[in-house]
Parts: structure tokens; sequence; C-alpha cells
């Protein structure tokens, strides 16, 4: 035994990564990748510009440190469907428009996100900086997060956790609690001033009263059956899913200008036509895997839709024809 | 379907979100190195370390597939601002061991001395070492990364990387009570 072996089977043993910390690196790193200038500013390999993290989505990847126990509305990764499950037909029929079924009175407007086997949060920014998360729970937490205690609101069970960094500086407050009978919510506080008083005077406040989840994009015809999957960036991106095949998925992008790339470099290109969407012509794109439209919008951007083979060639016509720009 | 890391880095230059798959598919191992070096504050360089590569990811070579390597090299360039935690680190774990006095590793595995022994002279040989020379070891030992991985990750030429490991190596022989023997490198001039 040499001294590197002798090292790797005697140094420093490693600590597991906790599944509260993998789903809080994550989703700074999704953070990162939905802000409109992501990976422009650092160009020399690394770590000293790693600062100014958003806020938000540190405490987002707080409010999953408590949503990993027991995840909530779960949504199905976005994958492109494999053939097998590209089998069966859809029927097309009018989507609903999707709310979030709580609100924090006094807080202000929340934003809303979801990610793909993640809970929709209501995000609220705060007049400090910070944020308050909320996000429904789709079964009573299991597995404790370290640290974390059993606690009473208003009379019904939950948990509280006060995260902390290693000099003892308070990283967050996060709450899971039976917010009525069945019926669980997380809460999440980010930043050094958050405090278990303030979290449950928030959870106490919580009200079932449903708020509209505004799309820049919306889809207004999607599969039967088939459900919101994940949004972001205020829904400029939003996929429908089939339950049933989780990986069949429908997919609209936003883009500020309408994408000009190459058709015969998408994966498994096999034929391209033109069709007409809005009035306008063009290019509709059988891959092996998926179809693929980009089409321009009324105020001269974009969107790319990307659709199972499952679909006709008609129906991601349709669809396409559905698409809507609701904020500029 | 499993596209490989050189795919997804290149696709998320255009589709930012495609480089999501590269943390699920390496944030145990990178984790794991981090956590060997810095203890529990590898939770928050493991994100910063996954910052940083998406933030950089243009830089990736396209001949590379594997992207493990690359990662490991800015877990390292991370690492390199919390050097004094590391070092503390080490010393704390050396003194737990109740060992920074050293030992004889002879005696420690002939004997079946408690490994503790061995634990903590090698936490303090790798608090005394540059941390350039350590950073060179630790990448071969932990991240099993091959010279030329760890010359490529490092930007330094390969004969460096022989120069500083082979240093690296005779102080934690040193640290172990093996003999200093002629590991055949060249030292880094």
């Amino acid at each position: 035994m040499n001294e590197i072996s002798l090292l790797d089977a005697f140094g420093p043993d490693a600590t597991e990564l906790p599944d509260h910390a993998r789903l809080a690196a994550r989703e700074r790193l999704l953070a990162e990748c939905r802000t409109p200038s992501a990976g422009t500013r650092l160009r020399s390999a690394g770590g000293r510009r790693t600062r100014g993290f958003s806020r938000r989505w540190t405490l987002a990847g707080a409010g999953l440190v408590l949503a990993a126990g027991a995840a909530a509305v779960v949504l199905p990764r976005l994958t492109r469907p494999t053939p097998d499950e590209s089998a069966g037909s859809v029927e097309l029929v009018a989507a609903s428009t999707p709310e979030f079924p709580y609100t924090v009175p006094g807080l202000g407007k929340p934003t809303f996100t979801a990610e793909p086997n993640s809970p929709i949060m209501a995000v609220y920014a705060q007049p400090d900086g910070s944020e308050v998360v909320l996000a429904p729970l789709a079964a009573p937490p299991d597995e404790y997060v370290k640290g974390e205690r059993e606690i009473t609101v208003d009379g019904r069970p939950g948990r509280i956790v006060t995260g902390k960094k290693e000099s003892g500086e308070v990283m967050f407050v996060a709450l899971r609690w039976e917010h009525r009978p069945g019926v669980w919510l997380s809460l999440t506080k980010a930043g050094h001033n958050a405090t278990e008083e303030f979290v449950l005077a928030l959870a106490h406040a919580v009200v079932d009263q449903p708020q509209s989840v505004g799309f820049k994009l919306t889809i207004g015809l999607v599969p039967k059956g088939w459900r919101l999957g994940m949004f972001k960036d205020d829904g400029a991106i939003l996929s429908y899913v089939d339950p049933k095949a989780p990986s069949r998925v429908l997919t609209a992008n936003w883009t500020p200008q309408p994408d000009t790339s190459r058709d015969d470099q998408i994966e498994g290109f096999e034929s391209v036509e033109t069709v007409t969407v809005g009035g306008k012509r063009v290019k509709l794109v059988r891959a092996a895997e998926f179809w693929r439209l980009s089409a321009v919008l009324p105020d001269g951007s974009g969107f790319t839709l990307m659709a199972s083979r499952s679909f006709r060639a008609n129906q991601v016509v349709a669809v396409a024809g559905s698409v809507r720009l609701t904020k500029s | 379907m499993q596209y490989a890391d050189d795919v997804l880095i290149r696709e998320s230059i255009r589709a930012p979100e495609r480089f999501a798959p590269l943390f699920d598919r390496h944030a145990t191992a990178v984790h794991r190195y981090l956590s060997r070096r810095i203890g529990e504050s590898a939770d928050d360089l493991l994100a910063e370390t996954f910052l940083v590569a998406f933030r950089v990811r243009e830089s990736f070579e396209p001949l590379r597939i594997d992207a493990r390597p690359w990662l490991f090299g800015i877990a390292t360039n991370v690492l390199r601002r919390h050097v004094r935690a590391e070092e503390r680190r080490y010393r704390a774990l050396a003194r737990s061991a109740g060992s920074d006095r050293g030992v004889h590793l002879d005696e420690a595995l002939d004997d079946r001395l408690d490994a503790q022994a061995l634990r903590g002279a090698l936490a303090a040989a790798l608090a005394s070492l540059k941390p350039p020379d350590r950073d060179a070891l630790l990448l071969l030992a932990w991240a099993q990364l091959s010279y030329a991985e760890i010359a490529a990750t490092l930007g330094i030429p390969i004969g460096t990387v022989r120069s500083r490991i082979n240093r690296a190596r005779r102080v934690t022989r040193s640290a172990l009570g093996l003999p200093a023997e002629s590991l055949g490198l060249p030292e880094e001039s």
C-alpha cells in the first residue's frame, strides 16, 4: 500500500450529499440557466466570480429543502419522447387557465415557477431583497430534514427548521404544516433575518384563494388528459405532459426573435414541410422522435413548439395556432 | 437516451437547461471530492462549482467527452478561496486523532494500531503541503485523474504535475514514517 492508496483509504472521509443540499444546488444551477445572460458573464475558468447568486433562487432552493421529503405537485422531467412512448393518438381540447390555489395576504403579487419533478411554487419578493416561497406538498412529510422539529400550527401538525451556515448565520426558516385536514403546504423565508415567528405568522395568514398563474405564453389547445408539466421564466417556457407516459411532452418556448436555426441540424431530422400558422407560412419539421415548429408572433418575437410524434401534423399546426403572447 | 457530456455542454450554450443533466450525472462525485477536502462546506461549494462550470461552459474543450476532469478542475479552483479553512480542517482532524506528532506506518499496519493514527498522520501531512502540490496530489488520489488530465485541468505542463505530485508524495511518506525512496521523478524547477 503506497501513500496514494493510504490517502484514499485513510484520508478524511467524504460526507454524504444530503437530498436537500442536492436539490438546493440543482435549483441554483437551474436558476442560473434561466437568467437571460446565462453563461455570458464569465469567460475564464475558475471560481472568482461566483457571488451575486440570485437571492430568489437561493430561497427557492431552500424551499425545495422541504419539498424534498414529499414532492408536491410532482412534475415529470422534460424529455423528448421515446418512440415507443409516442404510440397512441391524442385528442385536442381547450386548455384551462392554470391557477395557484393559495394566497398569502399582505405579501404582494407573487411570481410562479415550476421545474420538472418539482412543486409549483409561489415566490413573494420581500422589501429586504429576500423572498418567501409557498408550495403545496402532495403528502405529509415523511423523512425529517436535519434539525427539523415538530410544531403545531392552529392545532394541526407541522415541522419547522432553521437553516444555518457553519458560522451560525441564519440562511432560512422553513415550515411544513397541515394547512387544513389532508392539505400540506411548505413555506420558506430566506435570509439572515428569517425567524420562526415571522414564518409562523405567514402560515397563519395563508388562505385558500386561487391566483391566476399568468404566463407570457399560453397554449389554447392541449391533448385531452394532459396536464401542465413545467414552466419557467414567467411562462416564457411551458410544457404539458401526459401523466400516463410522462416523457410525452408538448413544449412551447418563447424567443425574442423567431428561431432561424437550420432544420437539418435538428437531431433525428427526417423531413420538413411548409404549413400556415396565424396566416404566415412556417416550417414544420418531423424528426425521429418529435415534431418541431417555429413561428412568428404578432409583435415580431417567436416561439418554438415541440410535440411528441403521437401528434398528427395537423394537430401540431392547430396547437401552434392556439399559442398566444399575453405579455410583451 | 443518454447524451455524452460534451454534447450536453455544447447544446447548453444555446439551450441552457441542457446543462442540468450534467449536475445529475456528476454532483455526487464532485461533492465527494469537495467534502473530503473541505467537509460540510462542500454542500455550498458544490453549487458554486456547477454555477462556475455553467458560466464558463464555452471554455469546455470540444474534444473532451467526459466532463468529470473539467468539473474537478473547477472544484479545485473554487477550493482555492478556502485554503485556510481546508488546512484548518486537516489540522483539526490531525489533532482529534491525537497523532499530529506523526506515526510510523510499518508499526501502524503491522501492529494493527487503530486506523485513527493513520488518519491523523495523513491529515497532518495534507495540512503541511503547499496548496498547488496538494491540489495535484488530491486530484490524483481522490478524483482519480491521470497525470495528463491533471495537467489539462490545472493548465500546467505534465512535467510540473509530476514534480508537484512527487514532492507531495515525499512529504506524505515522511509523515507516515516511510523511507524517502526516490520516486524517479524530476523536481519542478
